[in-house]
């Protein structure tokens, strides 16, 4: 039975407009805390001469940690917005072909499957898995879901993780985290989603029809 | 003839920023030299220490402690620790955010200086508001 043209499904923009407030807080808000560290640092530096060896190390270690975390938080916002503009190519292909070497198991499941989503996101998400090999498929009419198994440092956490991201980039900055919030980005942008639960990812791909 | 108090009993610095609380514990130490200082940095058992902090103590608390809002911690111990002096600290507060801190039970709310020179004003009145009359 051929599968439905789904209508792809854009990120509806009641999730544009939260996320776009939430980046905005998240900005504002965790990036000011390594700033501090720096600006009183440096100021703790000057009276240092005075203060002794002890105020000094205080100082340093402020404005070095503070230096650290400001650029772990911004690589974070970078890794968003490379996936926001990274050219994607939405030619039409078979989902069981392209993942017959990372998880061969899962090819006859996937027979008839074609997707039209870039195939980077999949395999670099495919690599954040610990053990790709043991994907599940659920290959449903107008979409295919792909569950695969997550580093233990995701547990406890649970929905989208650009929105886990754009919550704290203090606590989710430079971790697995910041790996799938990028390509969450990235397969929205044609039509998919992922959601984390349990140290578990659910793929989402919209399905089209063979041959479009 | 024993001195008459002139600061709090004990500082407790709630702070997941390890520099902040370091800076923070810097400070307090100039100002009032020989005031015990413990330092919690997670929100993991932070409402037991509240609760077991010393009588008259003058509690700095970090808004968020890894992306956790403390503030429903502190209205539980707030409401069982009336001798604790709270305030809440963080980056950035909004009006709507010290009211809700205020309605929490802490007694002061405040953005987190940039420089040394508000922090140690803001500090020093801390400690005075936290010192028995």
């Amino acid at each position: 039975m051929p599968a439905e043209t789904p209508t792809p499904v854009a990120p509806t923009s009641d999730r544009v407009e939260a996320l776009y407030d939430a980046l905005l807080y998240v900005v504002s808000h965790d990036v000011k805390s390594p700033l501090v560290s720096i600006t009183l640092g440096a100021e703790l530096l000057e009276t240092a001469s005075s203060g002794g060896e002890e105020t000094a190390r205080v100082a340093l270690d402020a404005i070095r940690h503070g230096a650290k975390d400001l650029e772990r938080q911004l690589e974070a916002v970078t890794v968003i917005s490379r996936a926001r503009r990274r050219p994607l190519d939405d030619t039409p292909r078979a989902l069981g072909a392209l993942l017959a070497e990372i998880a061969p198991l899962a090819a006859p499941a996937l027979e008839g499957v074609t997707v039209a989503v870039d195939p980077r996101p999949i395999t670099e998400l495919l690599a954040v898995s610990p053990d790709p090999a043991t994907i599940e498929v659920d290959v449903r009419p107008s979409e295919v879901r792909l569950v695969l198994s997550l580093p233990e440092d995701t547990t406890d956490l649970e929905g989208s993780p650009l929105e886990l991201l754009l919550g704290s980039l203090t606590v989710h900055a430079g971790g697995t985290i910041t790996a799938l919030a990028g390509l969450e980005a990235q397969l929205e942008r044609q039509g998919g989603a992922l959601q984390i639960s349990g140290a578990r990812m659910r793929l989402t791909l919209p399905r089209i029809e063979a041959g479009r | 003839m024993t001195a008459p108090a002139t600061r709090p009993a004990a500082a407790l610095i709630v702070d997941d920023e390890p520099d902040h609380a370091l800076i923070i514990r810097h400070l307090l130490g100039e100002l009032a030299p020989g005031l015990p200082i413990e330092v919690i940095g997670t929100a993991a058992d932070l409402d037991a220490r509240l609760r077991d902090a010393p009588g008259g103590a003058l509690v700095l608390c970090d808004r968020l402690l890894a992306g956790t809002e403390v503030l429903p911690t502190l209205r539980g111990v707030a409401g069982e620790r009336s001798d604790l002096t709270i305030a809440l600290l963080s980056a950035w507060l909004s009006d709507e955010d010290r009211i809700r801190a205020m309605e929490a039970g802490a007694t002061h709310a405040a953005q987190k200086p940039a420089t040394l020179g508000e922090w140690r004003t803001l500090l020093g009145d801390l400690l005075q508001a936290a010192t028995p009359a």
